[in-house]
Order: structure tokens, then C-alpha cells, then sequence
């Protein structure tokens, strides 16, 4: 459940930061070519997500490509990190 | 009249076990794989240059069967790095053993003339700037000549400047295009075999010329990211700013080479990252203001040592990667520089990093020096001038010391772990950076 919240917002959000809809784009495709980003452009757009869901990615995330699948596990890694 | 122009390219790691650990090093991957699908901008220069009536087949060497029959030309113009030589002079015989004359050209050409004749019905020394156009009226009239030797200056105006034929790379999968703003640098390191060692002095494009260039080249792309073909693009900083606000409103993104001093003036900096440059290339070249000493005529690389940590973060911090180059093997490293490159690209904070071996590519002074040394370790060595690959007998250190380092450099500066870490920084960084409207134009791009 909250996966696919997350999910439904990270779309959102990526559609809204890159001007691109994003809302049908398959959760494995990778967001630098799929966006037509720049490596430093796909890395600012990492960073706009871990500010918007208040997360760190841990480093063996940021070494995996970054599609909307990897990015919400580690939404859902840091998240559960950082819980209580 | 159909010329054929066929482009030699990509990174050969000779060395066995550095081949082996550098296909496996993420961040190594990616700027060899940028490299080796860059086109060529000389031949696509040359292609300018043809008359409008003559048919021109650009290709780059992977696309030409390895054996057997090549595409038929009525003449064919090669371009090579050093590197690459060899495997140019063997399409060449190859061309001519099939009864279609070859030119031969580039910066290996210049600096070995008598070697590349041997493999080629005429050869064109220095740019083609002031020698194509004659070459191709001399092979029409039956008369062509051995030798044509271009300009090394006034290469940017009339009546010798043409806008390269980016028309030829529509349809093609280059992820960059490159664009040339300036030949030569001032700064003549010892080692440099760039464009300066076919210019007389530096030669600076009008700014309308390049943006002129760059419009035409957006036309064959989706996604326009450029690398300007530099050896230093920002010598003049009053050129430099008319050439950022100019292209500020083109909405590229792009690439390129230059020296410290881009860090000494904080509104160029801006013009930078505002015109959407994302990374610039440096030759820092050693960790040490000891290792500077000597590398180009006036110490000027050395005397700029103590700035170099401000001027990265300078950079860095308006959201600019700083790809810093360093060179092992120079005459004042020992066996323990690998360990002090490797502190110093950590305290650095660089975003990227370029390690090399010193590479005496001939015709350098470099080169020039060590054959009188007698420290080149083969008399004819350039498949091995690929940058990593090391050639000659270091001052203080093996061969074999120098190449284990190197070994142990790449794995502590290319694995992923580091590549994570280098990310983390930049996205620490690009938290504290203005956000940017989402546009088509800003998002385009990939380098």
C-alpha cells in the first residue's frame, strides 16, 4: 500500500521535474534514457527525490541503474532505515 | 566522384590486465564509451571542404568488413590518432592493393610524415584547412601530389574556414557531437599532442561562427549534447563570456577542456553553468607542485598548484563536474604517488576523475626528450599510445611498478564504491543548487 503511494507520488514527481509524463513508463526502464537526462541531470534528479520524500539513498543504490523500480526500493530502504 | 572518409576511434587498452580491470570499473566504462562514439570532426572538416559535386561517404572503421571487399571509392581520406595507426595504415594498403588511391591525415600524419607515406598515395600535414580543396581539384586532373601541407594559421576565416558537414552524422548513434571553438593552447605542456602541434599559435573561432555550427548541429540530433573539441577553450575569459551568453539561449548541454584559471573569475563561472556546460575537463596532472615542475615552459601549471583544491569546489559548487586529469609516471613521481593521487582525489572533493600514464607521443617534447634520454622502451611503440599503456623507462620507479600502480589506482578510483561516493557528492551539491523549470530544452541531453 504505501509502495504504491510512493510510486503514484514518484511518478508525479518525475513527471512534474522533467516535463516528461512518466505516469505509464515500465518500472524498469532507466530514467537517464528514458528522459533523454545527462549523467549530472539524472543524479539531480536522485537528489530532488530524496528531498521530496525526506530519505537518503544508501550507496549500493545509487550504483544501481536508476529506474522507478530501484528508486522506490530505496524510498522503501531508507524509509524503513530510517523509521522508528 | 564518390571520396570515401573513414574515422578511426574508440580507447584500446593494450595492457592485458588493465583491459581486464577497466571493462569491469563503472566509471571507466562510461567515459570510454563516450570517447569511442565521439565523431570525427576533422573528417566531417574535410567533407566541408569537398566540392558540393563530389559524393561523400563518412564511416567510421567499425563499419567496414574486416576482410575481404571494401565499399568502393574513387579516392579515400583516413584520419587517425596514434593509437589507431596501425590499423589505418592496414585499411590503407588494403584500399590501395584494391586500386583506390588514400590520403592520409591527422596529427600522427603530421608528426610522421615519412612513416605514413609509406602506406598512402598523398598525405596532408597539419589541418586540411589550405590543402584539401587542392588535393581534390589536383586528383581530378590525374595530378595528385605526395605531399600537401595545410594551414597552421587563419583556419578559422575565409577564405579557408568551412562549417563542418554535421549533415553526415544524421541517423547516427553518437551520444555527444563535437564542435571546435579554438586550436592550440599557450600553456604547451611538455606531453601534449593535441592541436597545437599543428598551429603556429593559437587560433581563436568567432563566437558566431561556433554558434552558427552548433545550430547546424542540433539539427541532426535529438538529444544535443556537445564537446567542444578544445585543447583549452576559455584562454581568453572576454572571448569566453560573449561565447557563453551566446549560446545561453541555445538550451544545450556540454563538454569541455580548459585550465585552472576558469576558476579565477566568478562571472565566468556563472556564464558556465547558466549556458548549461556540465562538466570540464582539467590537467591537474599531479597532486604535488613538485610534479609540475618543468611540465610546460614557464611553470605556469606549478605555480597555479595551491589553487587547484579552491578552484574545484569553485566549479563544483555551481553544479559543474571538474573531471580532473592526473598523470602517474612523471619524472618526479616514486612509488608512493599512486597513494598520493588517490588522498588527493579524496580530499579533492572531484567529481570525476581521468587517470593516465605519461604517454610520449611522438613528435612531443616529451618524446623528443626521452629518445635523446634513451628511455623509450621500443623505437616504435604507437598501438600502446592509448594513455594507459606505458612506454618508457620512468625515472624513479620500474616499469613494472608503474604499471601495477596504475592497476592499484584505477581499482581505488573505479569501482563502484567510489563511484557511489563521487555521486553522493554531486547530489549534495545539486541539493543546494537553484532548481530549474522543467523545459524540453533543460532536460535534453546525455553525456
Amino acid at each position: 500500500m504505501i509502495r504504491s503511494v510512493n510510486e503514484s507520488r514518484l511518478r508525479q514527481l518525475v513527471s512534474a521535474t522533467t516535463g516528461v509524463d512518466v505516469t505509464r513508463l515500465d518500472s524498469g526502464d532507466d530514467l537517464v534514457d528514458a528522459l533523454d537526462l545527462d549523467s549530472l541531470g539524472g543524479l539531480e534528479l536522485l537528489a530532488y527525490v530524496e528531498q521530496q520524500f525526506d530519505v537518503i539513498f544508501d550507496d549500493r543504490h545509487l550504483a544501481a541503474p536508476p529506474t522507478l523500480g530501484c528508486i522506490l526500493d530505496a524510498i522503501d530502504d531508507a524509509s524503513g532505515r530510517d523509521a522508528p | 566522384m564518390r571520396i570515401g572518409l573513414i574515422a578511426m576511434s574508440g580507447v584500446r587498452v593494450r595492457n592485458p590486465e588493465l583491459a581486464a580491470l577497466g571493462v569491469t570499473l563503472p566509471q571507466f566504462v562510461d567515459r570510454g564509451r563516450v570517447i569511442a562514439s565521439l565523431p570525427s570532426l576533422g573528417l566531417l572538416t574535410v567533407a566541408a571542404l569537398t566540392p558540393a559535386d563530389v559524393e561523400i561517404g563518412y564511416r567510421e572503421i567499425d563499419e567496414l568488413p574486416p576482410e575481404g571487399d571494401l565499399e568502393p571509392f574513387d579516392l579515400v581520406g583516413i584520419s587517425s590518432f596514434s593509437a589507431q595507426i596501425d590499423e589505418a595504415y592496414t585499411l590503407a594498403d588494403r584500399y590501395r592493393a584494391a586500386g583506390v588511391p588514400v590520403v592520409l591525415g591527422g596529427i600522427h600524419v603530421t608528426m610522421m610524415p615519412d612513416e605514413a607515406a609509406r602506406h598512402a598515395d598523398s598525405i596532408v600535414l597539419n589541418g586540411a584547412e589550405g590543402a584539401w580543396p587542392r588535393l581534390v581539384e589536383d586528383f581530378r586532373a590525374g595530378r595528385l601530389k605526395p605531399r600537401y601541407d595545410g594551414k597552421r594559421s587563419e583556419v578559422f576565416e575565409p577564405p579557408f574556414y568551412a562549417k563542418p558537414r554535421f549533415d553526415l552524422l544524421k541517423g547516427r548513434p553518437y551520444n555527444r557531437i563535437t564542435v571546435q571553438t579554438s586550436r592550440g593552447c599557450p600553456l604547451n605542456c611538455e606531453f601534449c599532442a593535441a592541436s597545437l602541434r599543428i598551429t603556429s599559435r593559437f587560433q581563436q573561432k568567432p563566437v558566431e561562427r561556433v554558434v552558427d555550427e552548433i545550430r547546424a548541429a542540433m539539427t541532426v540530433t535529438d538529444n544535443p549534447f556537445f564537446e567542444l573539441a578544445d585543447d583549452n577553450t576559455f584562454i581568453n575569459k572576454k572571448w569566453g563570456k560573449r561565447f557563453l551568453e551566446a549560446i545561453r539561449p541555445l538550451g544545450i548541454k556540454w563538454f569541455t577542456e580548459t585550465d585552472i584559471s576558469v576558476a579565477d573569475d566568478d562571472a565566468l563561472l556563472d556564464l558556465l553553468a547558466e549556458s548549461g556546460c556540465r562538466q570540464v575537463l582539467i590537467g591537474l596532472e599531479s597532486p604535488s607542485a613538485e610534479g609540475l615542475e618543468g611540465i610546460d615552459p614557464h611553470n605556469w601549471k606549478r605555480k597555479r598548484h595551491d589553487r587547484y583544491l579552491a578552484a574545484i569546489d569553485s566549479i563544483q559548487s555551481r553544479g559543474i563536474s571538474v573531471n580532473g586529469c592526473f598523470i602517474v609516471g612523471l619524472d618526479s613521481d616514486t612509488p608512493d604517488i599512486f597513494t598520493q593521487v588517490k588522498e588527493y582525489v579524496d580530499k579533492s572533493g572531484l567529481l570525476e576523475v581521468q587517470i593516465t600514464v605519461l604517454t610520449p607521443f611522438p613528435g612531443t617534447p616529451l618524446y623528443h626528450r626521452l629518445h635523446r634520454e634513451g628511455r623509450l622502451l621500443d623505437e616504435r611503440y604507437w598501438d600502446r599510445c592509448t594513455l594507459f599503456d606505458v612506454t618508457y623507462q620512468p625515472r624513479n620507479m620500474t616499469v613494472e611498478e608503474l604499471e601495477a600502480g596504475l592497476r592499484w589506482l584505477f581499482a581505488e578510483i573505479y569501482n563502484t564504491g567510489e563511484f557511489a561516493r563521487r555521486k553522493r557528492l554531486y547530489m549534495e551539491i545539486a541539493k543546494r543548487l537553484p532548481r530549474k523549470e522543467a523545459t524540453a530544452m533543460n532536460r535534453t541531453g546525455s553525456g
